[in-house]
């Protein structure tokens, strides 16, 4: 082989690698380096790079990316951690809030996640195609990776990015300052009307489309059956007032998100029975007391937005995401480098926490979120609703309190750090075929096929329906179905018996009942990730009535208990204790109970005994100065 | 640093009391103990021990091994143990501080009196952390203190246990004579 066809594999893989960081370079990021905000009056431009005028006949839909393009590196942003989940080369950083995938008539339901993140599902291994993702998250999800890079796998043939668009990210979903920017409107677009790539411009109130991506076709080209066939568009009006006579367009744009844009996709409510109403919550103490959320969660120009978890900086070797933490912020981290400042705390004004009283191991066990962070820990843990979860944001008159998914918080288990800190917790719920080593889940579609209407009749998500749990019969005849026919073949490349998982339990039929094969496989068990808001003030705190607001019986992060809730009524898996969930000795956490009934005792005893070590000491020291002057004179 | 210093000064300690245990019994000094009660004094004494030996096999023992701060069981015995030491240096502290401070003791006085201020030490700096009188800082710093002063109690009483060992042998054997 010549030298220079030997070295073309190499070449490739040179420019392949180094293609986004050519194009990043080559992106220029135009700024006025000063604190006052920059009027962007500017032109719109469209996808394909023309600018936007009312002149024009035809009207295109304004591009976010190329319009923000002519001053800001959107590749590089688009590289950004709201968006790069798709990008393999991103580090996934801790497991953070999942997209839930479910299908409402087989009750399925899956945290998914492109990050892979351990214990959720990558929406290829259930069958869900970018153009599904889209259609059922894009509600929420700010444009970029799946929606601007589509893949082809899996194979969807009901895919139409050809009317749709793509969905580029919406820089003006976090940036718009005046509330411009609707994005309720631009979820309607996406979900009912499938217009993506007209999302960003009605979702600015920049013009009115009236028509739906989901309706066009390919129509017969006019002229003939040799040109080829003409692809449809929708018509769109701009508002022109909107426009001066430059064509340019006023975007209230905030470099600081206010923390409006950010609760859009970052809400998260408790609802139940003993939850008070919301009018009666206080939020988070750092935004009552004036603070916003991108003084944590900041980020550069690339959009890398600061998680502010306390081993973040090690995850992305960015010593300076130390000051950016609780510990950081409020007690400074030394050897972060950058400001001689980040070490002493205090940032922000934050009050440096004393913590009186508490013994020094407290920080070694326990994230400062186990004490702050979350309602107040009850014995049974509360559920909550969040944005990405249950649509929040968007109004859904069938929404309730009981709309799954079930979300329980606070479950206090370790994280990654080794640290005990409040989680939320979702149990998976679907059809699989249990191999040897996993569970493969059944996609949906599957599932309804081989059950039929009778067995699974169609039920919507969020409604009440897609709440109640599958019956005992409705379980069996859909393992049966889908261990015999067609169905029993599928999916593709997995073998096994068909089972039910819910509630951490994993059923299968033996002699046409229902029968609990296991309460301990992994594919059963819930996916956990840890929250830090709503944060509690100090004097709100676990510990600030006493050691025994955790060292009793009561101790909910020792004896919460925590059931698993699934969707199947004949019951849910096994009620353990926060110590049991976090693998712990119960008779360790029983002893340390024991221990604090007499620890008034414990204290006075010792005190009384260092007490007289000490007058032991004084006495002698006494008698021996006393001695020592009698000798000296 | 406190796992290098700790390992080197318990050795060392334990290499001295050797030597003061294989010594004659004329080299060490009277014994401390009172003619009266001498079956509870010696109980008092190993109860003393015996709460010392768990708090410093639970406490530094935990942290020369593993290199970090103690828990579960291990500390739950550690605190166990406390008492145990507590008690008996206090009573301790009563019963022989009159013998040392009359005797000629030599070198076995100065083990005692140190053994008595690092284990006040020691049972301050741990009392204190459980008052709600230090924050974050200065539970770290009393923290750091009992580590230290528990490795210097633990010296000091292995030194003076050898000799009180060594001089009630050297009793037993010129009785015996």
């Amino acid at each position: 082989m010549p030298p220079m066809e030997r070295s073309f594999p190499i070449w490739v893989a040179i420019l392949l690698t180094s293609s986004a960081a050519f194009a990043q370079e080559s992106e220029q990021n135009r700024h006025t380096d000063s604190r006052a905000r920059f009027v962007h009056r500017i032109n719109l431009w469209d996808e394909d790079g023309r600018n936007i005028s009312m002149k024009d006949t035809e009207q295109r839909p304004y591009s976010p990316t190329m319009t923000c393009a002519r001053c800001h590196p959107t590749i590089l942003i688009s590289h950004g951690w709201h968006f790069n989940a798709t990008d393999r080369s991103a580090p996934p950083g801790r497991g953070g809030e999942p997209w839930m995938y479910q299908d409402a008539t087989t009750r399925t339901l899956l945290p998914i996640s492109h990050r892979e993140w351990p214990g959720t599902w990558s929406p290829k291994d259930v069958g869900l195609s970018d153009w599904q993702f889209v259609l059922l998250f894009g509600r929420h999800h700010p444009g970029g990776g799946p929606g601007l890079h589509p893949t082809t796998q899996p194979v969807d043939p009901k895919a139409r990015w050809d009317f749709s668009g793509r969905l580029e990210v919406d820089c003006m979903i976090c940036h718009s300052a005046d509330n411009s920017h609707d994005p309720a409107e631009r979820a309607r677009q996406i979900e009912l009307q499938q217009n993506f790539k007209w999302a960003a411009t009605v979702a600015m109130g920049l013009a009115h489309v009236p028509g739906s991506a989901r309706t066009l076709k390919i129509e017969p080209p006019e002229e003939g059956p040799n040109e080829p066939p003409k692809r449809p568009t929708l018509k769109m009006t701009y508002d022109k007032t909107k426009f001066d006579v430059e064509d340019k367009v006023l975007f209230n744009v905030a470099r600081k998100v206010p923390n409006n844009r950010c609760y859009y996709c970052h809400t998260a409510i408790e609802v139940g029975k003993d939850v008070p109403p919301r009018w009666q919550h206080d939020g988070d103490v750092h935004l009552v007391k004036g603070m916003t959320c991108t003084d944590c969660h900041r980020e550069a120009i690339d959009h890398m937005t600061t998680r502010g978890y306390e081993w973040e900086h090690k995850d992305r070797a960015d010593a300076g995401l130390a000051t950016l933490t609780c510990r950081g912020c409020h007690l400074g981290a030394r050897g972060s480098g950058g400001a001689l400042t980040a070490g002493m705390g205090g940032k922000l004004g934050s009050p440096r926490p004393e913590h009186r009283g508490l013994p020094a191991i407290h920080f070694e066990k326990l994230s400062c979120t186990a004490c702050h962070s979350g309602p107040w820990p009850q014995m049974q843990p509360g559920l909550v609703q969040t944005s990405m979860a249950h649509a929040l944001g968007l109004e859904k008159p069938t929404r309730n309190s009981e709309t799954v998914p079930r979300i329980l918080q606070p479950i206090f288990i370790r994280g990654a750090d080794g640290k005990i800190a409040p989680h939320r917790a979702v149990w998976p719920n679907y059809f699989g075929r249990m191999g040897k080593e996993s569970i493969a889940v059944i996609p949906p579609s599957v599932v309804k096929e081989a059950a039929g209407d009778e067995v699974l009749p169609a039920v919507r998500e969020l409604t009440a329906d897609a709440s109640k749990p599958l019956s005992d019969e409705q379980i069996s005849k859909t393992l049966a179905a889908l261990s015999t026919g067609a169905a029993a073949t599928q999916p593709a490349g997995s073998s096994g018996q068909a089972v039910y998982v819910s509630g951490g339990v994993v059923f299968g039929l033996d002699k046409g009942k229902v029968v609990k094969i296991s309460s301990e496989r992994a594919e059963a068990q819930p996916y956990e990730w840890a929250f830090a808001h709503d944060i509690r003030p100090a004097s709100q705190s676990l510990g600030i009535r006493g050691c025994t607001d955790c060292h009793s019986s009561q101790g909910a992060i020792y004896f919460g208990e925590v059931t698993p809730v699934g969707a199947f009524a004949a019951g849910n898996g096994v009620t353990r204790t926060m110590t049991e969930l976090r693998g712990e000795s119960t008779a360790l956490a029983n002893a340390w109970v024991g221990s604090f009934m007499g620890r008034s005792l414990f204290k006075v005893l010792i005190f009384i005994c260092g007490g007289v070590v000490a007058a032991v000491l004084l006495t002698a020291g006494v008698r021996g100065l006393g001695a020592w002057l009698v000798r000296e004179s | 640093m406190f796992r290098v210093i700790a390992i080197i000064a318990i050795v060392a300690a334990a290499v001295r009391a050797a030597q003061v245990m294989r010594g004659s019994a004329k080299s060490v000094a009277a014994s401390p103990m009172r003619e009266r009660g001498r079956r509870w004094q010696n109980l008092i004494w190993l109860v003393m021990l015996a709460g010392t030996l768990v708090g410093a096999l639970t406490g530094i023992g935990s942290v020369i091994v593993s290199g970090s701060p103690i828990g579960g069981w291990i500390l739950i015995l550690h605190c166990l143990a406390a008492p145990l030491f507590a008690i008996g240096i206090a009573a301790i502290a009563l019963l022989w501080a009159g013998a040392y401070l009359r005797g000629n003791c030599a070198a076995g006085c100065a083990c005692f009196w140190l053994m008595l201020i690092s284990g006040m030490v020691t049972i301050f700096s741990i009392a204190f952390t459980m008052t709600p009188l230090f924050g974050t800082a200065n539970q770290h710093f009393l923290l750091s203190v009992h580590r230290w002063s528990s490795l210097a109690l633990v010296v000091f009483m292995v030194l003076h246990a050898a000799r009180v060992a060594a001089v009630s042998r050297g009793a037993r054997s010129r009785a015996g004579a």
